[in-house]
């Protein structure tokens, strides 16, 4: 595509590393939603077998605590990616211009902090793996449950990485269509999205 | 250099936090970011980094938090177990013959299925979609018929299973089990108080809301299994929490177990349930996040002993303890007018919990109060979420006549607080039955 200018070629790129990205989260948040769909077969098992047959899962609690670390870090970078994130957004009736450069800033804010803890819970893992770590009652290591921190977190890093590279597309080219990052949320398209989901699901009955 | 006390590095943490917060970053991430530095001024780069790079993993794998997963499923489940309507209908049958019966029908109808399905604003969207147009058809008011899908909805957080219960039980140390078992009978009596409000107003006017007879006994048990996976729910949690015979874990995986075989039952495809582990992960992780995030803040604010001094400030006050009550109410009623629960509570009780155990005020009494404050808050103008969410639904209503409808749940919940206040035992003498 020789025609292209160097704008769209940089839009393609940002596009095809959106889409690559997006799968590995999709996968990893699949995974969370398997390990919580199991949990609940875990837990009802637990119930049935504690009250009816006097039996219950060996070291239960260990493998629940280290397995939760599925749900409880994986599907970060997914949830990232939506816009999902708890925060205040005061800055709903700003002028799209402007809540572009507010969003980079908080982008930009985050990923600093990530990084950090990338490689604070990177070493929180190492030392669990080199001193031999395990869990309280039935010693299962904890390396692997603490390695999904530093997985997860640095999935989020490129997640962020690649929202800053689309924030500051959107600043330098404030008509083109957004790539890679969420869709700015006015209480308007909060309510729409809210309904259309709810009754999306309502009307698939 | 200048030195910094622990209390003033604790102040302008608090500070930051709340400036981050407002520019938009979201909350886990300006925790984790204040929590760091905080840390790092008072122990140094090593500790200060280990001690933040320890707190994700000691938030996520946490029994007690896994009940949070378990909940949310609950939620997405409900959909599919096709509750809604013959939930609705149940309740037409059983209270159609009250004065406003349609109405009050529906606040009961709203509320279980708002409580199963643990998201108020869906709520509300789905019974505005199935309950306003067969109260319009029969005649009643249709600021009462919006009022009371709008209000209903927001009773959603007192009867089990709730998160925003489980998120303050994590935040404050206390027994998840024992705030399940405290919110049931306040829920309860919420919608009883609606329900009499309904009644009341429209045995005095009518025209807002007549009649509706010609049910019979047979017909209205006919209507009632439809509703089970609701019932089902609520006691599977309520009673395994009263009688202690499961973890909060274990009894929300029952529930969410046997929404999921009315699901199948309903027909539920493969693709949906698909969609309801992934949004049930999706919630999860946003949960997640905003607990660690915050628990390396709450690590810092610790050392720093910034929580402390304020719980000792202010008994130290020569203020009457039901003052700062108060103010502490109306500082929740603020804040929840524009921030929702979850986000509210985890960026606040830090602080302000210790200045309630210092009062001496009962922490499961409290965390009751809370939920129902920001029940409160959520349907109060300016944003009231769910007031919007069931104009968008239903456009030729609007939000100003909503607004009317609600403003009478708004004052008898207002008196609701009141005599909860008043009155603690009410919450709590179920826990200690229980005990």
């Amino acid at each position: 595509m020789a025609d292209d200018s160097g704008a769209d070629a940089q839009s393609g790129l940002l596009r095809k590393a959106d889409a690559l990205l997006s799968h590995l989260e999709d996968g990893l948040n699949l995974i969370a939603a398997a390990a919580v769909f199991f949990l609940m077969f875990v837990g009802v098992a637990q119930i049935v077998g504690r009250t009816i047959f006097d039996f219950a899962i060996y070291g239960y609690i260990d493998w629940i605590e280290q397995a939760s670390s599925l749900f409880a870090f994986l599907g970060i970078a997914y949830a990232q990616r939506l816009g999902s994130h708890i925060g205040m957004d005061l800055t709903m009736n700003w002028r799209p211009s402007s809540r572009w450069k507010i969003e980079l800033f908080g982008v930009v804010v985050t990923i600093a902090i990530v990084t950090v803890l990338v490689w604070a819970s990177f070493t929180n893992f190492l030392r669990a793996y080199q001193i031999g770590d395990s869990s309280m009652d039935i010693q299962l290591p904890t390396w692997p449950a603490k390695f999904m921190v530093p997985l997860a977190l640095s999935v989020l890093w490129l997640r962020l990485a690649l929202q800053i590279c689309g924030y500051l597309r959107m600043i330098r080219e404030p008509d083109a269509e957004p790539v890679a990052v969420p869709k700015l949320i006015t209480i308007e398209t909060q309510v729409k999205d809210e309904i259309a989901e709810a009754l999306g699901r309502e009307d698939a009955r | 250099m200048m030195e910094l006390g622990p209390m003033t590095i604790g102040c302008l943490g608090v500070a930051a936090l709340l400036v981050l917060c407002f520019a938009g970053i979201r909350f886990a991430f300006a925790g984790a970011l204040v929590g760091t530095a905080g840390l790092v001024m008072m122990l140094g780069w090593d500790a200060g980094i280990r001690t933040a790079g320890i707190a994700p993993y000691t938030a996520g794998a946490n029994y007690t938090l896994s009940v949070l997963p378990m909940f949310i499923l609950i939620g997405y489940l409900a959909y599919y177990a096709g509750i809604t309507q013959t939930a609705f209908e149940a309740a037409r049958r059983w209270f159609g013959w009250l004065p406003g019966g349609l109405a009050t029908g529906t606040v009961f109808a709203v509320a279980g299925f708002s409580a199963v399905s643990g998201a108020s604003s869906a709520a509300a969207a789905v019974f505005a979609k199935v309950a306003i147009p067969e109260m319009l058809r029969a005649k009643y008011d249709k600021r009462l018929a919006a009022g009371v899908c709008a209000a209903g909805a927001t009773l959603d957080s007192l009867i089990p299973p709730s998160t925003l219960l489980v998120v303050y039980g994590i935040i404050t140390e206390q027994s998840i089990g024992k705030l399940l078992i405290a919110g049931f009978v306040p829920g309860l009596v919420s919608a009883l108080v609606y329900a009499l409000i309904i009644t009341w107003r429209c045995w005095r006017t009518p025209e807002l809301g007549p009649r509706i007879t010609g049910y019979s006994w047979p017909q209205r048990f006919q209507s009632l299994p439809g509703t089970t996976p609701i019932f089902l729910v609520i006691l599977i949690i309520f009673l395994s929490m009263y009688f202690g015979w499961a973890t909060p874990t274990e009894a929300g995986a029952l529930g969410a177990f046997s929404v999921f075989a009315f699901a199948l039952k309903n027909g539920i495809k493969r693709a949906e349930l698909r969609q309801c582990l992934l949004d049930s992960a999706r919630l999860t992780v946003m949960i997640f996040t905003v607990i660690w995030g915050v628990l390396i803040f709450v690590r810092f604010l610790g050392f720093s002993g910034m929580p402390e001094e304020v719980a000792k400030w202010v008994t130290g006050l020569n203020v009457a303890p039901i003052l700062v009550l108060l103010a502490i109410y109306l500082l929740y009623f603020i804040l929840g007018t524009v921030l929702e629960g979850i986000g509210m509570f985890l960026l606040t009780l830090p602080v302000i919990f210790p200045v309630i155990v210092a009062l001496g005020y009962d922490p499961i009494w409290f965390g009751i109060v809370l939920v129902k404050l920001s029940g409160i808050a959520s349907l109060s103008p300016p944003v009231g979420l769910v007031v919007f969410v069931v104009n968008g639904v239903r456009p030729d209503i609007s939000v100003r006549d909503i607004f009317k409808g609600i403003w009478p749940f708004i004052f008898a919940d207002i008196i609701t607080l009141g005599v909860l206040t008043a009155f603690p035992e009410i919450v709590t003498f179920i826990v200690e039955i229980s005990d």
